[in-house]
């Protein structure tokens, strides 16, 4: 009686491959199993192919990248996509600052002199006004004895200047 | 109510990598250094098993800074791995496309996978195989099979992804993946006869 058909003909190199990564089903896995265990040709294919599959991952997972690799790596992302205090923003804003603090700075100078200068014309019209009447040196005194001089003086001195 | 060990696990990573999202997001120095620890490595694999050469450190750079510059719009439809990948994937699939053009026009410049394309039958003859050797033949049979196959042996075999991963990760229906991966790897075992 001959053998099926599956079990005469030699399994395929893929086939082969996706039994060792048990990737059949199960019907196929069965089949693929009878197979082996009747078929040393298949059988060697089989363990060279597994010798072949984990030369190559070893050969693959011994690509690891150098220290010197990963630090490059993120300087260049770092200098890309970590926001910074970027130098050239800075002089940007201080040119704009400059513009209009300067200006500012200039006007608010100039309404200082003017308010002083309003200050000190007061204060000369006020002493102006202050030297024709009697009460002068009453206003002018800034010691307790002078104070009590000026009150004397405007108590017994005749009543208009 | 507690969870289980294995819920709460996966809900804290979860959680990591929302964080992580949020920081690349925001270009936080801590999320940049998360990322690359944990990418960098996969991403140069990818790379290197694509383009056939070590020489891919701006292309792994490149690759980074388009996943920071699309992350914004990583809406976490499939794993942020996945994402990567998919990425990466790409990108290479550019590159390929790009040195290939450039050797089109240049007879000069030819692309690192062509400088390492020598036909197996030139190789030494010597029936005994060394390590070293057998590593040579494999690097060999890999630059020579098709992009679109060794992306889906890379992913698969190499970096381990599932079936659906792979799709998700190259943009390929899930079984047409299957389909090509079995021709991927007939061929590949095809160039790698002598030794079967």
């Amino acid at each position: 009686m001959s053998e099926p058909l599956q079990f005469q003909a030699h399994l395929a190199d893929a086939v082969l491959w996706q039994w060792r990564k048990q990737e059949l089903d199960a019907a196929e896995g069965a089949v693929a199993q009878r197979h082996l265990q009747s078929c040393a040709s298949c059988q060697a294919r089989a363990q060279t192919l597994g010798r072949l599959f984990e030369e190559m991952q070893t050969l693959h997972q011994a690509v690891q990248p150098a220290l010197a690799e990963r630090m490059r790596l993120l300087g260049r992302l770092e200098a890309r996509f970590t926001p910074r205090a970027n130098p050239r923003v800075l002089v940007a804003a201080s040119r704009s600052l400059v513009r209009w603090l300067a200006p500012a700075i200039a006007l608010l100078a100039v309404v200082f002199m003017l308010w002083r200068e309003e200050t000190v014309s007061a204060k000369n019209s006020l002493e102006s006004l202050l030297s024709q009447t009697r009460e002068e040196q009453l206003f002018m005194s800034s010691e307790e004895e002078d104070v009590q001089q000026a009150l004397m003086e405007l108590a017994f001195s005749p009543e208009e200047k | 109510m507690k969870m289980p060990e294995s819920e709460t696990q996966t809900a804290r990573q979860e959680i990591a990598e929302v964080d992580l999202i949020a920081g690349c997001r925001a270009g936080e120095r801590e999320a940049l250094e998360v990322l690359i620890k944990k990418y960098q490595p996969a991403v140069l694999r990818v790379c290197v098993s694509m383009l056939g050469s070590r020489e891919v450190e701006d292309l792994v750079q490149d690759v980074f800074i388009k996943i920071l510059k699309k992350i914004r719009g990583f809406e976490g439809r499939s794993a942020l791995f996945t994402w990567i990948y998919g990425i990466a994937v790409n990108h290479c699939r550019d590159e390929l496309r790009r040195r290939k053009r450039r050797c089109w026009f240049s007879l000069q410049a030819l692309p690192a996978e062509t400088v390492e394309q020598i036909p197996l039958e030139e190789a030494s003859a010597s029936e005994q195989m060394e390590s070293a050797e057998l590593r040579h033949y494999l690097r060999v049979a890999m630059n020579q099979l098709e992009p679109r196959y060794r992306e889906l042996v890379v992913l698969r075999d190499l970096e381990g992804l599932s079936y659906e991963e792979v799709a998700q990760a190259s943009g390929i229906d899930e079984k047409l993946v299957k389909s090509r991966l079995y021709q991927a790897r007939q061929i590949l075992a095809e160039k790698l006869k002598r030794y079967l």
